[in-house]
């Protein structure tokens, strides 16, 4: 529903209910501004023909035009109040109305059938209106907002109702579905500054020729996503009928609703899934950042018109914040539905939520209890400031290479979390320590430079932590390469040695091309064993370079 | 008669108003309430029996500050999982904060860490003091290790005062290695110093020597090298590579 000059129509109806009436066929303008600088923001229809022009008469000008001027203030406030009285005044006629503007208003107009459908809908409206004060409202009813309030804006009678696709259209527009129906067919021979457009855009498109709706509709969708990106694909949305703008997304509490659009249009599971999934992902990070759990989820699925959106419910078994299970739910939710035209939008809308509780109980006579609560509290502030990957955990890596055989990889609560892996079988899960104690390594992350000194292509010293340190035992050397299909591939020599103050250090250096190395028998893949070395360095020695630290015993 | 909460308010410890509810609840409920054993215990065990009978209460003091000073190859990764393999096993907490990031990943994939282990590796180093400060505050840990540079003075003193409060354990591993000066361990109860031990070419052994908190005394543990495990990547395919020996070097 459109009311035209609103504010003028809320200044006549005050006349009239001051009794004056006499006092809206008299010129009114409002005016913003003060004394000599005041100027016309709108004026009624005595006052226009009188001559006075909005925008350009000064107060002063205005007065000059006509004796008789009533000159008023504009007053925001005075509107705001006024459009938020009607628009309560007419929920009682629809479960949803949207002010969408000054003098605009939304409606839900789906099923009213039983009360008489739209027309009957239209009638009340209009009615209700009247009886408001509101005399000169017009109301139309489309698939389309864009089309509703263009028809609403168009000079004609009060109501204009553009039908929805017939059930034999809607069979036939597989094969085309550009065609956006009535809407669209409605929209197409007006002039394109009709529409909600940029007014650069508007500018741009005039210079390229267009000037009806249609011709912007009929032009293809990827060379105006090239051209303007995605305002280019909402312009076309918009010519064709196709606006996102609805009751329905409108007044939903803050943070509990999230909806994507999916373009191209989703025609199967798996675009949807991926539009559910980041819709997921989003509302979770804002329950996280509020504490709260997801309790009922509601799935909105918005069709091409002009098919009614579908919604559906989606309950855990209890209250969670797991994207994996959550989304699992979604899929077999999403899998037994059968739609009749493709998704263009995704919604995923909280409608229950729950604090963070856990079911676990504490023990107060325990000195192990666990507050899960404070904990994930402190995690999640470790997170934010030192990164994702600060909370971590272990996994096995499949890698030749020793120092890559453990990774750490983020352990969080967005975070899809593989099952542990098992435990190796020789190791009993609950035996006691075995003596002697199995011995931990430590990396070096970069690998450090070490200079070391060789003496007939054997490490005899090394330097570390400042000092050097003869070698007592250096193992024979380990090729590895890196894997077959990295590029270039990288050959090195890995050592394992002993210094004589008790450091066991796997050291390493590039495997240059023609590299003579000593080969034992036993040093294959299943490594070497220590041997004992020099316990001087031979006055021989040479600094090799390349060496370096990976990791180390301890 | 007067509210239990009173008496529980004069006492600022986690610990200490845990102690005065219990002993209202027994004052007002006899015979309802077990006697407390095990962890709530003054001590906790290192899992190294060798180790608990050099320490002079029996093992590490709970709500206080250890420090070992660690060299290079001296055992520290070795000890430390010995000694959160054998905290889990007894149903407690660890938070490890790995500010050196040195700790090698294939080696803390404890069969018995359930939910109870926490690995925070922050960015930087400097980050560290500031981690085990959120984990003491969080009160679910028996013990926080902090494994990287030396703590500066003042953090030292406001976490061994967190650590009193929430009745942890708070265990921090300084390399010798890593560059920094750190507080001169006002705080510190306990300090071992943990060196390699005698040179050996098969198998090894770490010295652990205590120099803060009781005689000096020293004690060796032996460790040895176990056999290095790879991961199957897809359960498919056959592994074909054969079973792991020991005596494997990497």
């Amino acid at each position: 529903m459109h009311i035209p000059s609103f504010p003028i129509a809320v200044a006549a109806r005050a006349a009239v209910e001051a009794g004056e009436h006499e006092a809206t066929s008299r010129p009114l303008v409002l005016a913003v501004g003060r004394g000599a600088q005041a100027r016309v923001r709108l004026a009624n229809e005595a006052a226009l023909n009188a001559g006075v022009r909005p925008g350009l008469h000064t107060v002063a000008r205005a007065r000059a035009c006509t004796a008789d001027l009533d000159v008023q203030a504009w007053d925001d406030a005075l509107y705001d109040r006024a459009q938020q009285d009607l628009a309560t005044h007419l929920l009682k006629h629809t479960p949803a109305v949207t002010r969408a503007g000054l003098g605009l208003f939304w409606f839900d107009a789906t099923g009213q059938e039983r009360l008489g459908g739209e027309s009957a809908l239209t009638e009340r409206i209009l009615q209700s209106a009247l009886e408001q004060g509101y005399p000169g409202a017009r109301v139309a009813v489309a698939s389309s907002a864009v089309a509703a309030e263009v028809a609403c804006r168009l000079p004609g009678g009060p109501v204009s109702i553009i039908p929805p696709r017939s059930p034999a259209e809607d069979d036939a527009r597989d094969d085309a579905r550009d065609d956006a129906g009535p809407d669209a067919r409605f929209l197409a021979q007006l002039p394109l500054d009709i529409l909600p457009l940029d007014p650069e855009l508007l500018e741009v498109l005039g210079t390229m020729g267009l000037q009806r709706v249609g011709e912007l509709a009929s032009l293809p969708a990827t060379s105006l996503e090239l051209r303007f990106g995605a305002v280019g694909l909402m312009a076309r949305d918009l010519a064709l009928g196709r606006d996102p703008r609805a009751p329905l997304t409108c007044g939903g509490p803050q943070g509990r609703l999230v909806e994507l659009t999916l373009e191209p249009h989703a025609h199967g599971l798996e675009p949807l899934l991926f539009g559910t999934r980041a819709a997921l992902v989003s509302l979770l990070r804002t329950l996280d950042a509020q504490g709260g759990r997801v309790a009922r989820l509601r799935l909105h699925l918005r069709l091409e018109p002009p098919h009614s959106p579908v919604s559906r419910d989606v309950a855990p078994s209890r209250p969670s914040t797991s994207l994996q299970s959550l989304l699992e739910l979604c899929r077999a939710t999403l899998e037994g539905l059968r739609l009749g035209a493709p998704v263009t939008a995704v919604a995923v809308e909280v409608v229950e939520k729950t604090m963070s509780t856990r079911g676990e109980q504490g023990d107060l006579f325990k000195q192990n209890f666990r507050d899960a609560d404070g904990l994930e509290a402190a995690l999640s502030r470790i997170r934010a400031r030192c990164g994702p990957a600060s909370v971590a955990r272990p996994v096995l890596n499949d890698e030749h290479r020793p120092e890559l055989q453990g990774l750490w990889v983020p352990d969080g609560p967005g975070e899809l979390q593989e099952p542990p892996h098992p435990p190796p079988t020789d190791i009993p899960a609950e035996s006691p320590a075995p003596s002697p104690l199995p011995t931990a390594r430590r990396v070096a992350h970069p690998p450090l430079e070490l200079p070391v000194r060789e003496s007939g292509g054997r490490p005899q010293s090394l330097r570390l932590d400042r000092r050097w340190l003869h070698l007592f035992a250096v193992s024979p050397v380990r090729r590895l390469s890196s894997r077959w299909w990295e590029s270039p591939e990288q050959r090195r020599q890995d050592r394992l040695v002993i210094t004589a103050d008790g450091a066991r250090l796997l050291i390493s250096r590039p495997d240059l091309p023609g590299t003579t190395f000593e080969v034992r028998p036993d040093a294959g893949a299943s490594g070497a064993p220590i041997e004992p070395g020099f316990e001087r360095e031979p006055p021989g020695a040479e600094t090799a370079p390349g060496w370096k630290l990976l990791a180390w015993d301890d | 008669m007067s509210s239990p909460s009173l008496g529980l308010l004069a006492k600022t410890s986690r610990a200490g108003r845990i102690e005065a509810l219990q002993r209202e609840l027994r004052a007002r409920f006899p015979g309802a309430t077990q006697e407390i054993s095990g962890p709530n215990a003054a001590t906790m065990s290192t899992g190294v029996e060798a180790l608990d009978r050099m320490l002079p209460a029996g093992g590490l003091p709970r709500g206080q500050v250890v420090e070992w000073v660690v060299a290079r190859s001296g055992g520290s990764a070795t000890l430390l999982r010995q000694l959160v393999l054998h905290r889990l096993q007894e149903d407690e907490a660890v938070a490890l904060v790995d500010a050196g990031r040195s700790l090698f990943a294939a080696d803390w994939l404890l069969p018995a860490s359930g939910s109870g282990l926490t690995f925070v590796r922050p960015s930087s180093s400097s980050e560290g003091p500031w981690c085990v400060e959120l984990l003491l505050r969080a009160g679910s840990f028996s013990l926080v290790v902090h494994d990287g540079p030396p703590l500066p003075e003042r953090a030292g003193q406001r976490l061994s005062h967190l650590a009193r409060e929430a009745g942890a354990t708070l265990l921090l591993v300084r390399p010798t290695w890593l560059p920094g000066r750190g507080s001169r361990g006002g705080s510190v109860v306990l300090r071992l110093l943990l060196t390699p031990g005698p040179r050996a070419p098969q198998g090894a052994s770490m010295l652990v020597t205590l120099t803060k908190g009781g005689p000096p005394t020293r004690v060796e543990i032996p460790h040895e090298r176990h056999p290095t495990y790879r991961l199957c990547a897809h359960p498919l395919v056959p592994d074909r590579r054969g079973g792991a020996r020991r005596g494997r070097s990497w």
